[in-house]
């Protein structure tokens, strides 16, 4: 790293502990996945484990989030659900992003056909109501988690293409780009050490944005039961259990979705603040 | 009318402008005073980021909420500005006060047509059943427009930057105003443009006989039109005399330093090049005189205290160069 | 006014290519599908002449080309073809006709909902920069894009159906019968799909008005002496218009998404309930005709917000 950029990190980390939206928003996104990931193995419960007598019982100090028809513990089940959850839509979104700025980029860079066709393509998949596609997805490939990451790598490859291909064609002229054209570098070599550390900000902010959509998608499939296949829980799945007996014992369902706002919430909220970050007037302002 | 003691028609004492930005607060406009009589016109020249515009826009109230403004004494026609509630100050912008911006197009509501703009000024000011049409006619007309008809009919976007400026400047005519501020009109025009426009400002000021504040880094164009000149500094006035005096015996260095950089640059003084070092960082400013770090004749006396004005008027100079021995 | 005739044809030319590009990749997709659809249809141990008679009647054994143009002619003339599973042999169409009103109807619905609500937020949290309503304002927006509408549904349906009982938990009166039926049964699930879409409305239209607030002409204006409310009716947010309408139109695609789920939840006979009901059913006709029917919504919808957006902005049409 040269210390022209080693220095703009560190301004940036400067600005970004600053700002307050994406310390929370980072916070809350970072108590999730510890939560999934740790939390759900430090529980004394399963998610498979079912207490029969102890079914559908309301929120208590053993069971904060209650239990639900089988007698599981439901803060369990959303801990694991979470984590299913979480990587299904991270996958989706890491394929959309890695295929979608490979394309976006290389199409810009081009020019001509390539650049054309990919962006019909892009605008076409993108007319699409994204849950509708997703559901045709299922309907066609079948239903179940890894299905589910394809689903959403279509629906969001999209914005990662036309993301990567716009800004890849306001640095294409740039005065580095051309030299390391006129030292006869391969191209992907050009792509991937010249333009793509300086496009990388506004996709990470797109890519944390993505997963809080592909969260919903998610969990919205499995809801209806095309998506994630119980018994695997996900918050979907959890949801469209607690769906069931809603009248009963609201709390299933109540909880999975408070637990499904506070992702969103930490990443809307991290996305907002990196993307506040790299405002230019903002960034003006802190005399960078 | 007594032409010797004229009330003038703006005096402004000590005038401080500061922003209240997140790191802090910074004063961009540093103790500025300045008065100007009917039919004068004062050129306030300075480089980017001198702090001229925001002065002008500090008069007339037009800063965004984060600005602090602060004078002595801020008198129009010998009305206490600072006095006036919001409401008060809006009917004297409507009537007695102008401003002339430097991006004529981006003046106007990209919304409407021109004809809109022209109607809702003429309305305010004689009368919603005023005969706009005829009067707006007629003043586009009357600045050398041909055809007004279609121009009156353009959006925004379609006009040129000099056509723009000339309805502008037909809309102040239509206010007959006592003040009238142009900040940087011919900036972003072309030579041909920024002289038909300079001779209708020209026309302008004989015509309302206002007095005008024209703020300019154009050094030419403040020698052709201005009676007085007021040379700006990191939001300070360093100079202020007739334009004769200033031009033709600059007290300051800095004045001096811009003359010599208009002459060999022909009039623009975007960035001062004849002299070395950068304008002073306001929000930790240098000990004394504001431009010492960079003048080449600068005294111990310079770096620790700041120079008050000295001189006869109407020439005053802020330097301890001038100091009387 | 020839000249916005012809942009308006050029828009609708372009849906329509873009609706037949569409069609012909939905199609493919669901033909390279694995599985044969005769015996998904009549079951794994149908006899070869029933699964013969059947692949006939559908055309499964004719080229690809063929197949499409078939299916593709028929839509033009109204015809989806017969439904396979759920509704065996009732014309898809039919089923279309009659469902397709009610998700429109709620779609209309939440949009309204949402413009009025994000209105209301946006204006107030501009014009109250800073202060406490706009910290409010700005706090909700942010939560409210963060709740899944299918689980706002049910929190809403806690609240207001099972708690205060004001309005019904489930079914659904078609605006055909009774609009003011249609207008009560529905608001909790128009609710539901508005509550977030009104959070983005409300953050762009917020920012946009800033954004306007701090233009040129603003200054401009008010150094002629126009008053603030005039100033803010005309200049600000008459200017802030635009990216807001964009907006909307972008959201479309979101929109349609928690229509198909709501409709499910609440039981309301729609578009989406069919899609989901024939995902289940593996009955490929009708899934394929309802993604094609959204897809047209989508596309009728952008041009037109376009239209909109260029009658707004004196820029694009003139």
């Amino acid at each position: 790293m040269t210390p022209h950029r080693r220095q703009l990190y560190a301004r940036l980390s400067a600005s970004f502990l600053g700002n307050s939206t994406a310390v929370l928003g980072a916070a809350v996104t970072l108590f999730v996945i510890l939560a999934a990931t740790l939390g759900a193995a430090l529980m004394p419960y399963g998610p498979d484990h079912s207490d029969f007598l102890d079914i559908l019982s309301s929120p208590s100090w053993a069971h904060p989030f209650g239990t639900d028809s089988f007698g599981r513990d439901v803060l369990t089940r959303v801990l694991y659900g979470a984590r299913v959850s979480l990587a299904v839509s991270a996958a989706g979104i890491a394929i959309a992003a890695t295929v979608g700025t490979a394309l976006g980029m290389t199409a810009a860079y081009e020019g001509g056909y390539a650049d054309v066709v990919l962006m019909r393509f892009a605008d076409l998949l993108f007319a699409f109501p994204a849950f509708v596609l997703a559901l045709f997805l299922m309907v066609v490939m079948g239903f179940g988690a890894t299905n589910v990451s394809l689903a959403i790598a279509l629906s969001y490859f999209p914005i990662f293409a036309r993301l990567a291909r716009n800004m890849t064609l306001l640095l294409r002229e740039e005065p580095f780009v051309q030299a390391a054209r006129l030292m006869a570098e391969p191209t992907p070599r050009i792509l991937v050490r010249e333009i793509l550390p300086n496009i990388a900000a506004p996709l990470i902010v797109q890519a944390t944005i993505g997963i809080a959509f592909g969260i919903v998608i998610e969990a919205g499939l499995s809801f209806l039961g095309v998506g994630v296949q119980p018994p695997t829980p996900s918050l979907g799945v959890i949801m469209a259990d607690g769906r069931e007996y809603f009248q009963r014992a609201p709390w299933v369902l109540t909880m999975t979705g408070v637990a499904i706002s506070c992702a969103l919430l930490g990443l809307n909220l991290f996305g907002d603040g990196l993307r506040d970050l790299m405002d230019p007037r903002l960034r003006q302002r802190a005399g960078q | 009318m007594t032409a010797a003691v004229a009330q003038p028609v703006l005096e402004v004492r000590d005038l401080r402008t500061r922003f209240a930005l997140h790191g802090g607060d910074i004063e961009v406009v540093r103790g500025v005073d300045l008065s100007i009589a009917p039919s004068e016109m004062l050129g306030l020249i300075g480089e980017s980021g001198s702090g001229k515009t925001v002065t002008g826009l500090s008069v007339l109230r037009l800063l965004p909420m984060n600005a602090r403004v602060s004078s002595a004494a801020m008198r129009f026609k010998g009305v206490e500005l600072q006095s006036l509630s919001d409401r008060q100050f809006r009917a004297l912008r409507g009537r007695s006060l102008a401003m002339i911006f430097q991006d004529p197009v981006g003046a106007f509501n990209p919304a409407k047509r021109v004809d809109w703009h022209l109607c809702e000024v003429i309305r305010r000011r004689q009368g919603a059943e005023a005969e706009w049409a005829a009067a707006a006619h007629d003043a586009l007309q009357a600045l050398g427009i041909a055809r007004p008809e279609r121009v009156l009919h353009l959006f925004p976007h379609q006009l040129s930057g000099g056509m723009a400026q000339r309805i502008l400047i037909a809309m102040v005519l239509a206010l007959e105003p006592d003040l009238v501020i142009a900040d940087e009109p011919t900036t972003n025009l072309d030579n041909i443009v920024e002289r038909q426009i300079l001779g209708l400002f020209r026309r302008l000021q004989s015509r309302l006989q206002a007095a005008f504040l024209f703020i300019t880094h154009d050094m030419s164009v403040a020698a052709a039109l201005c009676n007085r000149i007021a040379v700006m500094y990191a939001g300070q006035i360093v100079e202020i005399g007739p334009t004769a005096q200033v031009f033709g015996a600059p007290g300051h260095p800095y004045t001096q330093g811009l003359i010599a950089t208009a002459t060999a640059l022909k009039g623009r003084v975007d960035r001062l090049k004849e002299i070395a070092g950068e304008l002073p960082n306001l929000a930790a400013p240098p000990p004394g005189c504001l431009f010492s770090p960079r003048c080449a004749q600068a005294m111990d006396r310079c770096r620790t205290t700041e120079p008050p004005m000295f001189g006869e008027p109407p020439h005053k100079v802020r330097c301890y160069l001038a100091e009387p021995k | 006014m020839p000249r916005s005739a012809l942009y308006l044809a050029g828009r609708l030319a372009g849906a329509i290519i873009a609706l037949l590009a569409g069609a012909l990749i939905v199609y493919t997709v669901m033909h390279a599908a694995p599985g044969d659809p005769a015996l998904a249809v009549l079951g794994e141990n149908a006899r070869p002449e029933a699964v013969a008679a059947f692949r006939y009647k559908h055309h499964l054994d004719e080229p690809f080309a063929a197949q499409f143009w078939i299916w593709l002619s028929g839509i033009l003339r109204g015809d989806f073809g017969l439904s396979l599973t759920i509704a065996g042999g009732i014309p898809i169409s039919q089923l279309i006709a009659a469902r397709l009103p009610i998700t429109a109807f709620i779609g209309l619905y939440a949009v309204l909902i949402a413009v009025a609500i994000s209105l209301t937020m946006g204006t107030v949290a501009a014009l109250r920069r800073g202060r406490a309503a706009d910290t409010i304002a700005t706090s909700v927006a942010v939560l409210g894009i963060s709740m899944p509408d299918f689980w706002l549904s049910y929190m809403l349906v806690f609240a207001f159906a099972l708690g205060w009982r004001l309005f019904p938990a489930y079914g659904f009166v078609s605006p055909i019968d009774s609009p003011l039926g249609a207008l009560y049964s529905g608001f909790l699930p128009a609710l539901a799909i508005a509550a977030p879409m009104a959070a983005v409305f409300a953050r762009m239209l917020r920012t946009s008005l800033l954004e306007a607030s701090s233009r040129e002409y603003v200054a401009a204006a008010r150094s002629f002496g126009f008053s603030a409310p005039f100033v803010f009716r005309h200049y600000i947010f008459r200017n802030a218009l635009i990216p807001y309408v964009t907006v909307i139109g972008l959201q479309i695609r979101y929109l349609l998404g928690g229509v198909v789920v709501i409709e499910r939840i609440f039981g309301i006979q729609g578009l989406g309930s069919l899609m989901v009901d024939a995902a289940f059913a593996r009955d490929y006709p009708t899934v394929l005709a309802c993604t094609v029917v959204f897809l047209t919504v989508v596309l009728l919808v952008n041009v037109v917000v376009d239209l909109i957006c260029v009658a707004l902005d004196p820029r694009r049409s003139t």
